[in-house]
């Protein structure tokens, strides 16, 4: 695979993760691109397809995106607890049927020179939960990509 | 697999002799003999390393009773890359997707920004 790495990914405690990105875009469309649901239907989800996507970017203002992985429908929904564009938000995570679980999202943008950094940072109710999305992701994907991967590696650590 | 086998498998790998000895054994089997050599390490040192690997499930013990060959089992490492590998390859998937619509939303912006100018003139 020839892929950049763009995306960092770091675990600070058993129960965060912290996914970073920079866009080569001002944070004000970025923030927007990210929050409002006409734009996030267009690029979030597996394989970028959202069933039906709802943002009701205020304080105490609900979110809701459905989608469909393996023909199975799931829908992830929760409540912003706080809105400051275009710095900040933080929402509520939560998944349908799936009661016990429920994380906090924390995004952060940072603009320098036209560029905006990106900060989602998740609280999980436990690590098993954070081990169990992390696992899952957007898409649950087979076993095959994982093996795939460890060919790779192992082709490089025989050079 | 769990969280504890998880970290006894990033411990394990953690080490760089340890990447080594397993490379090695992506390559076939090897007695412990076969293993110190290359590594002019002492064959206690790299049954200690063994001992880690083993605990951590990602080697295993052949058959052979007198040489007794480790052989690599890749599905721990299987899960510990794709643990985290899978999750990045998802968000790297959604964010060029991102990056895309944000083109598009620079272009849209400065075309009205210029549509603003030439109304005023």
């Amino acid at each position: 695979m020839t892929e950049n790495i763009t995306v960092t990914i770091t675990t600070p405690s058993d129960r965060e993760t912290v996914v970073t990105r920079e866009f080569d875009a001002p944070a004000a469309l970025v923030f927007d691109a990210v929050t409002k649901a006409e734009l996030i239907k267009r690029w979030y989800g597996p394989d970028g397809f959202l069933d039906s996507c709802e943002s009701d970017v205020r304080v105490g203002g609900t979110w809701r995106f459905a989608f469909t992985v393996g023909g199975k429908q799931m829908a992830k929904y929760g409540v912003y607890n706080e809105i400051d564009p275009p710095r900040r938000f933080v929402r509520t995570e939560r998944f349908e049927g799936w009661e016990d679980y429920e994380a906090l999202m924390t995004v952060e943008f940072v603009e320098r020179n036209g560029k905006t950094t990106m900060t989602q940072h998740f609280v999980f109710p436990s690590r098993e939960l954070r081990d169990t999305v992390m696992k899952t992701g957007l898409t649950p994907q087979g076993m095959s990509a994982f093996y795939e991967r460890l060919d790779t590696l192992f082709a490089e650590m025989q050079r | 697999m769990d969280a504890s086998q998880l970290d006894a498998t990033f411990a394990a790998l953690a080490d760089p002799t340890r990447r080594a000895i397993l490379a090695r054994l992506a390559t076939g089997e090897a007695s412990v003999t076969e293993l110190a050599e290359p590594f002019d390490m002492s064959q206690p040192a790299i049954s200690k390393h063994l001992k880690v690997l083993e605990r951590a499930g990602l080697i295993v013990c052949g058959h052979d009773a007198q040489r007794r060959p480790r052989r690599l089992d890749p599905k721990p490492l299987a899960d510990a890359i794709g643990w985290i590998e899978t999750y990045r390859q998802q968000w790297e998937a959604a964010f060029a997707r991102l990056d895309g619509v944000l083109e598009e939303m620079k272009a849209e912006k400065k075309a009205e920004t210029r549509d603003r100018k030439r109304k005023r003139r």
